[in-house]
């Protein structure tokens, strides 16, 4: 068994958060189009730079090992760097996600010496179609800036794009940029409605024609699964956790089934409170659709898009409808 | 000796799981080898790490120390340690 396998295995099995993300601000200085943070978030009160790294080390107790750091824009925050500093301290795995837009020269020599370990910026294709969904004009030359300085650092640096209407013919240039500056890529064309259920967001998605001739373009091969199991049952809330801003606790940022709130709770009561204990009771049979469904061996549902959707983490989720069937042909 | 700064590592379920970002690596430790870089992160001499695994296994002295000493160096050859 590989590491990666075992180390998912152990924590998946015996509930170990592994992988934490921290949404550490809903402020943000872009207003992307399809951006699932509502605009009214931004006013909400956020956590101290005390209380996450209170969070930090009870999580690092239970046994995690990975931390993002994301937001909004989380280099709005001075105390980003501190943050960083203190996670690294304690042996995490430590990512930031990034518009880029903040990074200077100075900023990317604080984040070496912070010790973040790699940074995913979100980059969406040529100048004009890059500051057509930041909606800021100099968005595209501050990411290439950032690109450089992160370089010249040697800190490790991924893009990021959601392939979306707007930019799909953008992915060839992005590829040909990443093999330039020796940067890994991360491609997807799921795009999640708002926090608040707003499906906004979605209208910007690709038709699953293109979706079809993007996944054979990059010779996409699906793995088939016939394990109903690890088909249908997420590591949300099982190995993975996410934290908004304003200190409440989900399954993961993309689930917004609360399950605990860090203002009057430890992080340690929410991991072990009978609300997660029920949803990590799930088995196949809450899959009444699903079970019986032929796309289940391609299916990737979300159950925190399912339950957006649906209002049912269980029920059938049209978003992974809509890729299966594209998956199913291919 | 102690693994490297940069290294991000946990004790997981009894075992060590170590992630090197530089080379997108992870290794995983079994138990007496997590028990040995516990004790090396806490500046223990091989003597003293030896001294305390013949206390918790049923086990000779002068192997434990040899044990350790291919441990380490297998550490080292996977540049985990400094
Ligand atoms: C919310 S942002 C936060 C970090 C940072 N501000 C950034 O843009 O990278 C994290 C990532 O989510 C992506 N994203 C935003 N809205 C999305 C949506 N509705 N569906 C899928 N991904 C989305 C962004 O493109 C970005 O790559
Ligand atoms: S930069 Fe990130 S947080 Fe800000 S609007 Fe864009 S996607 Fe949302
Ligand atoms: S398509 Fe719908 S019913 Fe079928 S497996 Fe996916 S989520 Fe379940």
């Amino acid at each position: 068994m590989k590491v990666s396998e075992e180390i998912f295995n152990i924590t998946f099995q015996k509930r170990i958060p592994l992988y934490t993300t921290i949404e550490i601000t809903y402020k943000c200085n872009l207003n992307c189009i399809h951006c699932y943070l509502p605009e009214y978030y931004k006013t909400k009160k956020t956590m101290t730079t005390e209380k996450i790294k209170n969070v930090i080390k009870q999580i690092k107790n239970l046994g995690g090992l990975y931390i993002v750091f994301t937001g909004g824009e989380p280099l709005i925050r001075e105390d980003i760097f501190d943050l960083i500093k203190y996670a690294k301290g304690l042996n995490f795995v430590v990512l930031l996600f990034t518009n880029g837009t903040l990074i200077d020269e100075k900023v990317a020599q604080k984040l070496k010496f912070s010790g973040v370990d790699k940074v995913e910026i979100s980059f969406y294709g040529r100048e004009i179609v890059h500051n057509s969904i930041t909606l800021k004009n100099d968005s595209y030359k501050k990411v290439v800036c950032a690109i450089r300085y992160l370089k010249k650092e040697g800190i490790n640096t991924a893009i990021k794009c959601p392939i979306m209407e707007i930019n799909y013919d953008e992915y060839v240039y992005l590829q040909e940029f990443a093999k330039n500056n020796c940067l890994e890529t991360k491609f997807d064309f799921v795009l999640v409605p708002k926090n608040d259920g707003d499906s906004t967001p979605q209208k910007y998605m690709i038709s699953q024609k293109k979706i079809k001739d993007f996944l054979q373009k990059i010779k996409f091969n699906h793995k088939k699964s016939l394990d109903l199991i690890s088909n249908l049952i997420c590591s949300a809330g099982r190995n993975i956790v996410g934290i908004t801003a304003d200190g409440k606790v989900y399954p993961c940022l993309q689930f917004s089934y609360k399950i605990g709130d860090l203002n009057n709770q430890t992080f340690k009561q929410i991991w072990f409170s009978k609300k997660f204990e029920q949803l990590n009771k799930q088995n196949i049979d809450n899959y009444v659709e699903c079970k019986s469904c032929d796309l289940v061996s391609v299916c990737n549902r979300c159950p925190g898009v399912a339950y957006v959707e649906t209002k049912n983490f269980y029920m059938c989720s049209f978003t992974a409808k809509r890729l299966a069937k594209v998956v199913q042909e291919i | 000796m102690k693994l490297k700064k940069n290294l991000a590592y946990r004790k997981i379920d009894g075992k060590i799981f170590i992630v090197d970002m530089k080379t997108s690596m992870l290794h995983s430790v079994n138990e007496i080898g997590s028990l040995i870089i516990d004790l090396l992160q806490k500046n223990y001499n091989f003597n003293e790490i030896a001294q305390k695994i013949v206390q918790e296994y049923d086990v000779n002295i002068e192997d434990v120390i040899l044990d350790i000493k291919n441990f380490v160096s297998i550490l080292r050859e996977k540049k985990l340690i400094e």
